[in-house]
């Protein structure tokens, strides 16, 4: 079972056999995870745009046109369920464009999930992500989440141009590692600098939600 | 390319670190297989009244009413909410009798539907739920796609 292909393992887990279903769901679970997480949804909707996600490949592991584009399936159904709960819990809809800054300039609080991180430049790295701006920091958790990284679905998946994926995610990099040697003691993630305008065409409006409650 | 490479293997392991998908719902993801309906027909959802701009939904909590098709089967679930749990009113616009489960996360409630094609299913649990229709002829079963209530 080891070296059965994505499309195998469908056509295998849609006869029922419960060993290929379980690879897909590891190997797929972080990606559908970063999607809902990419919609600010939190708690029992979270919850339930996963859920939802992977009963709707249930019902469709007979019908998937390509199955070996999975992860794009994947991708697109989960931004479906979390559009719909968006929709059905209305007030909820993410606020546009308020501020570029994903946090204040307050380091987060040191709190339960740092402990879970075995090294300092562990807790670095993880404070220096979450001052790059929401649109960078979604950018990056789904290319970090794909196990094949497919430009295409990180587009639809944010709305994108393909085109400019690449070029704004090296951007993000680029912005997370000048963080990571400014050290979070000076500088903001954003300010009014050049980069910040060519950001802006490509990756939208930042999404104004601090990212918090995270467990 | 090598130090991006670097960075994001090392952003992906605080990030799976930190924010990981629950192991439960992987759990219960995995689970999920076995709600699998091999040669039924899929009935679609085609409208939903939680959906619906609130202007034009009524002022008290009306049930909300959910309708699947698959050719020439229509599914209208009208859902109440019901003291924590659901109850489920329910017409499948089919010729002839059928035997309704209608799948939710706590199990199943199985119920025969009447000569019109009307049933009842309660309590329901909230969350994802499906309904499958099975015919006393030799039709096709059809389920509906999963919905959350």
């Amino acid at each position: 079972m080891a070296d059965l292909s994505v499309s195998e393992l469908v056509r295998a887990a849609s006869r029922g056999d419960q060993l290929a279903w379980d690879r897909l769901v590891d190997a797929h679970a972080s990606l559908v995870w970063a999607v809902v997480r990419s919609h600010r949804l939190h708690g029992g909707d979270a919850e339930d745009a996963f859920q939802s996600t992977w009963l709707r490949l249930v019902e469709n592991l007979e019908r998937l046109v390509q199955p070996d584009r999975l992860a794009a399936w994947l991708v697109t159904t989960a931004r479906r369920e979390c559009l719909r709960l968006l929709r059905r819990v209305g007030a909820e809809l993410p606020v546009l464009d308020m501020d570029d800054h994903a946090q204040d300039a307050a380091a987060p609080d040191p709190g339960p999930v740092e402990a879970l991180l075995a090294r300092e430049e562990q807790v670095t790295l993880l404070r220096a992500f979450q001052r790059l701006r929401p649109r960078c920091q979604d950018l990056l958790r789904l290319t970090v989440a794909a196990a094949d990284p497919r430009y295409t679905d990180v587009a639809a998946e944010l709305d994108m141009p393909v085109g400019s994926v690449g070029p704004t995610r090296q951007r993000c990099l680029e912005h997370l590692r000048r963080i990571l040697h400014d050290g979070d003691t000076t500088s903001r993630d954003t300010n009014s600098g050049g980069d910040t305008a060519g950001d802006t065409n490509d990756t939208g409006p930042a999404h104004a939600h601090p990212r918090t409650g995270r467990r | 390319m090598r130090d991006d490479d670097r960075l994001v293997e090392a952003l992906r392991e605080v990030i799976e670190t930190t924010d990981p998908p629950p192991q439960r719902l992987i759990d219960a993801a995995k689970a999920s297989l076995t709600w699998r309906t091999a040669d039924a027909e899929l009935a679609e959802l085609i409208a939903d009244s939680a959906t619906e701009p609130v202007a034009i939904r009524s002022a008290t909590e009306a049930p909300r009413l959910l309708t699947f098709t698959a050719g020439d089967t229509v599914v209208v679930l009208e859902v109440t909410r019901d003291a924590g749990a659901h109850r489920i009113m329910g017409q499948v616009v089919a010729a002839g009798a059928a035997t309704v489960e209608v799948r939710h996360a706590d199990g199943v409630v199985s119920v025969t539907t009447d000569a019109d094609g009307r049933f009842r299913a309660a309590p329901v649990a909230a969350g994802p739920i499906s309904v499958s229709c099975r015919f006393d002829d030799d039709r096709p079963a059809v389920v509906t796609s999963w919905v959350s209530i």
